[in-house]
C-alpha cells in the first residue's frame, strides 16, 4: 500500500528495492550453479528460487495482505502439488524394472491430426 | 426461515409476467444473458443432446452385444463407439449435469444471491462446453477415436490412427469450462451467502456443490496438462511418454488419473446432495447428522485425491504403490457409508411419501451402496487383477455413475421442475418412468457383474458362445432402460403447456429457493431473505414429523413458542 | 452507480475481495495444471541424471540469465503499476503498464532467438541432427520444449493483456479506480514470472 507520496516516488522505490534484491538472489543463483559442490547445486538452486518467488509472492502479489480464505487458495494448490508428487513418487521411485526401451518398436502409424 | 421476501412477492403461482423466462425472448438474450438460470437452461438442453449422442453409441454397443460374433460393425468401430460414449458421457453429460445445470439454478437460489459470483465468467463457462463438444463431435464426424476414453500413452500418442487430437483439445477446452464453474461456485459460496445463512445453515446440496468445486479446481488441470502433453507428443514427436526414447508411459497414467478418480467425485457428490434435499423433503425429516454429512463430503472430496493408484494396479506399477494405494482406497469406504447410513437414520421415523424424486433418491441409495461395496472389492489388490478389465469394472462403476449419478440427476430434476418451470409435472408417468428406470437398470448391468466374474474382457466387440445368455439379459435390460430415458422428456415436455401452476412450494419444502415465486424473478428475490434457523427444519427438535402440507408444527412456527417443544 | 460495480455485488470493496479471491483459485489450478509438466520432469531426472546433465549443460545461459532478469524486472514495474493505481496516479500507472509490456515483449524476442539457436543446433527430440546420445537427453529436450512453450503462451496472453489494459488506461475506458482490476491482472503476471524463477534453475543451470 502506498498512499503516503501522491506523486509516486515512494512505490518506485519500494519496488526498486525489492527489484535490487531480487537481482542479486538471482547473481546467486547463477554463481552457485558453478561453484557450489555437485550434490548441493539442485537444492541450492531450487532453494534461491523460493526466495525470489516468496519476494514476489508476498511483496508484489501481497498473499499476505488478502482475506483467509484468499491465503489458503495458493497454499492448497501448492500441497496438491505436493501430493501429486508424493503419490507418483511412491510408484515411480519404487519401481523393480524400468524397460530402458524396446528392442523393436511397432511400425509407427501416426498421421498428425 | 424468516421471510422478508414474502411482502414484495406476487401472488403465488401467478408470476410469469416477471418471471426470468419472460425477461426476453429472443435467441440473443439466451445466448448473451449473464442469468444463471438461463445459463442452467443453456446447459440442460446441451447436456440432453449430448446424452442422447452417448446414449445411442451404447445403444449400437449392446446391439452388437447380443450375438457372439462381431456382426453389426466392425472391431475397428466398436472400438470407436465406446471411445465416443466414454469421452461424451463422462465430460459432456456426467461432470456437468448437476453442478452446471441444477446447481447453476439452485445455488444462487439457495444461498439468497441474486446471482453467482461471476456472471459472464459462467456464460463463459458454457461457451467454453459448447466449442469442446464441437471439437470432440467434429473428430466423430470426421471418423472418431479409438483409444478408450481414457487416451493411455503410448497408443494414443505414437500409433492411434485416428483424432485424437481433436478430440483430446475438445476435452481440454470443455476442461477449462469446468475450472470456471468451479472457481465460480467457490467465490459465490463464499462471498453471496444472505444475512444470517452461516456455514453450519448450509443447504447439504450447497455444501455439495461446494465439496465438488474444490476437486474441479484441483483435478482438472491435471487432466488438461495430461491431454496437452499428448497431444504436443502427437504434434511435435516430442517423445514425453515415449518408451523407445527411455520415457513412462505410466506416468500419464499417474496423471490422468489425479484427474480422473476425483473426477468419480465429481460426478457423485452433487448427486450426494440433491438426495439429501429430496430425502429430508419427502420423509419430513431433519437430515440425521448433519454436521457428519458435511464433514463426510469434504473427507470425500479431499480423500478422493489419494487413490487414484487403484486404477493402475495392473499396469507395471511398483508392489509397494499398489499396497499405498490399496490402503487408502479402502479408507475412502469411511466417509461413504457415513453418508448411507445418515441417510437411512434420516428415513426412520418419517413420514415417508413416494413421489417421483423420492422413488429416485431411494433407488439411488441403493444402486450407490452396491457400486460402492464393488468398490471394495477391486480395492483389494488380488481380486482386482482378476477382473481388471472385465464387464465386473464396468457394471461397477455404472453402477455409480448411471445407478447413482444419472439417478440422483433424475431426482433433482423432478424436484425443482416445478421451480424452474412453474408447472408440476404427471406424477403417475414420472413415477412410471422411475420404476421402469430402476429395473432397467439392474437388468442391464447386474448380469455384468457376473460376466465380469466368469471372465468377459471389456473393450471387446466379439465373444464366446457361453457368455450369450448373460449378454443378451444385458441387451434386453438396456431396451427397457432406454424406453424409460425417453419417457422424462415426453411428460416434462408435456407439463410445460399442460402442466398444472406448482405454485412456490409445491413440495413444501424448506430451503430458500422455495420461498420466491416458480418460475423465480430475474433478480430471483424482490427483498434478499434472511435466515435465523437450521436448515431441514421440517419438525421441532424432538417432535415427531408430521405429514407433508401439515405445517403447523413446523420449526418455523413453533420459534416464536419454544414451549411447545417439550 | 459507483463505475466499475457489477451485479451481484453491492459494494466495490466485497467486489475486489472476490475478485482477489477467485484470480488466486485460478493461480492454485495453474499451479498444478504446471506441476504435471515439472512431475514429468522430475520423475525422468531422477531416472536419468546424467542425460539430465549434459542436456541442461547444452541451454543457453546467456539468454536464459537475461530472461529471467527482464521478467524479474517487468515484476517489478507490474508491482509499480498496481501500486499507483491504488493512489489514484494515473500517468504513472500507464508508465508502468506499457513498462512493463515492453519488458515482456523482450522476453519474448530473446526466446524467439533461442528457439531459432535450439533449433539450427539439432537441440530437438527426434530431430536426426540431435547431438546428444546420452539416455535421458532426449526426454530433457522434450520437456524443455513443453515447459518453455507453455510458458511463453501465458506470457503472450499476459502481454496482450497488458497492452489491451493499457490502451483502454488510455482512452478512459477502464474503470480501474477500486475495482481490484489492475491487482487481479497482475497476479497473474507475477504467477508466470514465479514459474519462470522455478523454470530456470531446472532447464538452465543443471550441469553446468
Amino acid at each position: 500500500m502506498q498512499r503516503d507520496q501522491d506523486d509516486g516516488r515512494g512505490l518506485w522505490l519500494k519496488a526498486g528495492a525489492v527489484w535490487i534484491a531480487l537481482g542479486v538472489v538471482l547473481a546467486a543463483t547463477v554463481a552457485g550453479a558453478y561453484l557450489a559442490p555437485g550434490p548441493l547445486r539442485l537444492p541450492l538452486a531450487l532453494g534461491l528460487g523460493a526466495v525470489k518467488a516468496a519476494l514476489v509472492v508476498v511483496v508484489f502479489m501481497e498473499l499476505f495482505d488478502s482475506r483467509a480464505s484468499t491465503r489458503i487458495a495458493p497454499l492448497v494448490g501448492a500441497l496438491f502439488v505436493a501430493l501429486l508428487f508424493a503419490l507418483s513418487f511412491a510408484d515411480e521411485a519404487t519401481r523393480q524394472e524400468m524397460p530402458r526401451s524396446f528392442a523393436a518398436p511397432p511400425e509407427r502409424a501416426v498421421q498428425d491430426r | 426461515m424468516t421471510l422478508e421476501a414474502e411482502a414484495g412477492r406476487g401472488r403465488p403461482g401467478q408470476t410469469l409476467p416477471r418471471s426470468y423466462l419472460g425477461a426476453g425472448h429472443s435467441v440473443r438474450s439466451w445466448l448473451l444473458t449473464t442469468d444463471h438460470k438461463r445459463i442452467a437452461l443453456l446447459y440442460l438442453g446441451t447436456i440432453t443432446v449430448f446424452f442422447l449422442i452417448g446414449g445411442s453409441a451404447a445403444t449400437l454397443m449392446r446391439l452388437e452385444l447380443v450375438t457372439p460374433p462381431g456382426e453389426l460393425v466392425s472391431a475397428d468401430t466398436y472400438n470407436r463407439l465406446f471411445t465416443l460414449h466414454g469421452v461424451i458421457m463422462v465430460w459432456f453429460f456426467l461432470v456437468p449435469a448437476v453442478p452446471a445445470t441444477l446447481g447453476n439454478f439452485v445455488l444462487p437460489l439457495a444461498i439468497g444471491a441474486r446471482d453467482v459470483a461471476f456472471p459472464r465468467l459462467n456464460l463463459l463457462s458454457w461457451y467454453l462446453t459448447i466449442a469442446g463438444g464441437v471439437l470432440v463431435l467434429a473428430s466423430l464426424l470426421l471418423g472418431g477415436v479409438d483409444t478408450g476414453w481414457t487416451f493411455y500413452t503410448p497408443y494414443s500418442s505414437l500409433y492411434s490412427n485416428s483424432y485424437v487430437t481433436l478430440a483430446a483439445m475438445g476435452v481440454f477446452v470443455n476442461g477449462f469450462g469446468s475450472i470456471a464453474t468451479g472457481i465460480n461456485f467457490l467465490v459465490t459460496i463464499h462471498t453471496q451467502r444472505t444475512r444470517g445463512l452461516t456455514w453450519m445453515r448450509l443447504p447439504l446440496f450447497v455444501w455439495s456443490l461446494y465439496a465438488v468445486s474444490i476437486v474441479m479446481v484441483l483435478a482438472t488441470p491435471a487432466l488438461a496438462v495430461a491431454l496437452l502433453m499428448v497431444v504436443v507428443e502427437r504434434l511435435f514427436d516430442l517423445g514425453l511418454f515415449d518408451p523407445a526414447r527411455g520415457g513412462d508411459p505410466i506416468l500419464f497414467q499417474h496423471i490422468f488419473w489425479f484427474y480422473s478418480h476425483p473426477a468419480v467425485y465429481i460426478m457423485i457428490l452433487p448427486g450426494f446432495g440433491v438426495i439429501s434435499e429430496v430425502l429430508t423433503c419427502f420423509a419430513r425429516r431433519r437430515i440425521f447428522g448433519y454436521e457428519a454429512m458435511v464433514f463426510a463430503m469434504l473427507a470425500i472430496a479431499i480423500f478422493g485425491f489419494f487413490v487414484w493408484g487403484h486404477h493402475m494396479f495392473v499396469s507395471g506399477q511398483s508392489y509397494y504403490a499398489n499396497l499405498i494405494f490399496s490402503f487408502l482406497s479402502f479408507a475412502i469406504a469411511v466417509p461413504s457409508a457415513i453418508k448411507v447410513f445418515n441417510w437411512s437414520g434420516t428415513l426412520y421415523g418419517g413420514h415417508i411419501t413416494f413421489e417421483a424424486s423420492m422413488l429416485y433418491a431411494l433407488g439411488f441409495i441403493g444402486l450407490f451402496t452396491l457400486g460402492g461395496l464393488t468398490g471394495l472389492f477391486v480395492a483389494s489388490v488380488p481380486i482386482d487383477v482378476h477382473v481388471t478389465d472385465t464387464y465386473f469394472i464396468v457394471a461397477h462403476f455404472h453402477y455409480i455413475m448411471v445407478g447413482g449419478m444419472v439417478t440422483a440427476f433424475f431426482a433433482g430434476l423432478h424436484f425443482w421442475w416445478p421451480k424452474i418451470t412453474g408447472r408440476l409435472y404427471s406424477e403417475s408417468f414420472a413415477r412410471l418412468a422411475a420404476l421402469l428406470m430402476f429395473v432397467g437398470f439392474n437388468f442391464t448391468f447386474f448380469p455384468q457383474f457376473i460376466l465380469g466374474w466368469m471372465g468377459m474382457p471389456r473393450r471387446y466387440w466379439s465373444y464366446p458362445d457361453d457368455f450369450q445368455v448373460l449378454n443378451v439379459a444385458s441387451s434386453l435390460g438396456a431396451v427397457i432402460l432406454a424406453a424409460a430415458y425417453l419417457l422424462p422428456p415426453v411428460y416434462l415436455g408435456l407439463s410445460l403447456w399442460r402442466g398444472k401452476p406448482a405454485g412456490d412450494n409445491p413440495w413444501d419444502a424448506t430451503g430458500l429457493e422455495w420461498t420466491t415465486s416458480s418460475p423465480p424473478p430475474r433478480e430471483n428475490f424482490a427483498v434478499l431473505p434472511v435466515v435465523d434457523t437450521e436448515p431441514y427444519a421440517y419438525h421441532a427438535d424432538r417432535v415427531e414429523p408430521h405429514r407433508r402440507g401439515d405445517a403447523s408444527h413446523r420449526a418455523v412456527s413453533q420459534s416464536s413458542d419454544p414451549g411447545d417443544d417439550a | 452507480m459507483t463505475r466499475g460495480l457489477h451485479e451481484p455485488f453491492a459494494t466495490l470493496p466485497r467486489q475486489r475481495e472476490a475478485a482477489t479471491f477467485g484470480i488466486w483459485i485460478f493461480l492454485a489450478t495453474e499451479m498444478i495444471f504446471f506441476g504435471g509438466l515439472f512431475l514429468g520432469y522430475a520423475v525422468y531426472r531422477h531416472e536419468y541424471p546424467a542425460g539430465f546433465a549434459a542436456a541442461g549443460a547444452r541451454t543457453d545461459i546467456v539468454i536464459g540469465t537475461a530472461n529471467t532478469m527482464l521478467l524479474l524486472t517487468s515484476s517489478a514495474t507490474m508491482a509499480a503499476a498496481v501500486w499507483s493505481g491504488r493512489a489514484g496516479l494515473r500517468g504513472n500507472t500507464l508508465l508502468a503498464l506499457v513498462l512493463t509490456a515492453l519488458l515482456g515483449t523482450g522476453f519474448l524476442v530473446l526466446k524467439a532467438v533461442e528457439y531459432r539457436n535450439d533449433i539450427d543446433e539439432g537441440l530437438v527430440p527426434g530431430s536426426p541432427a540431435f547431438p546428444l546420445s546420452e539416455p535421458g537427453a532426449e526426454l530433457f529436450f522434450g520437456y524443455y520444449w513443453a515447459m518453455t512453450g507453455l510458458h511463453t503462451v501465458h506470457l503472450v496472453i499476459g502481454v496482450g493483456a497488458l497492452g489491451l489494459t493499457a490502451w483502454r488506461l488510455w482512452r478512459g475506458r477502464l474503470a480501474w479506480r477500486g475495482t481490484g482490476f489492475l491487482h487481479v491482472l497482475g497476479l497473474y503476471w507475477h504467477f508466470v514470472d514465479v514459474i519462470w524463477i522455478f523454470l530456470f534453475p531446472l532447464l538452465y543451470l543443471m550441469g553446468r
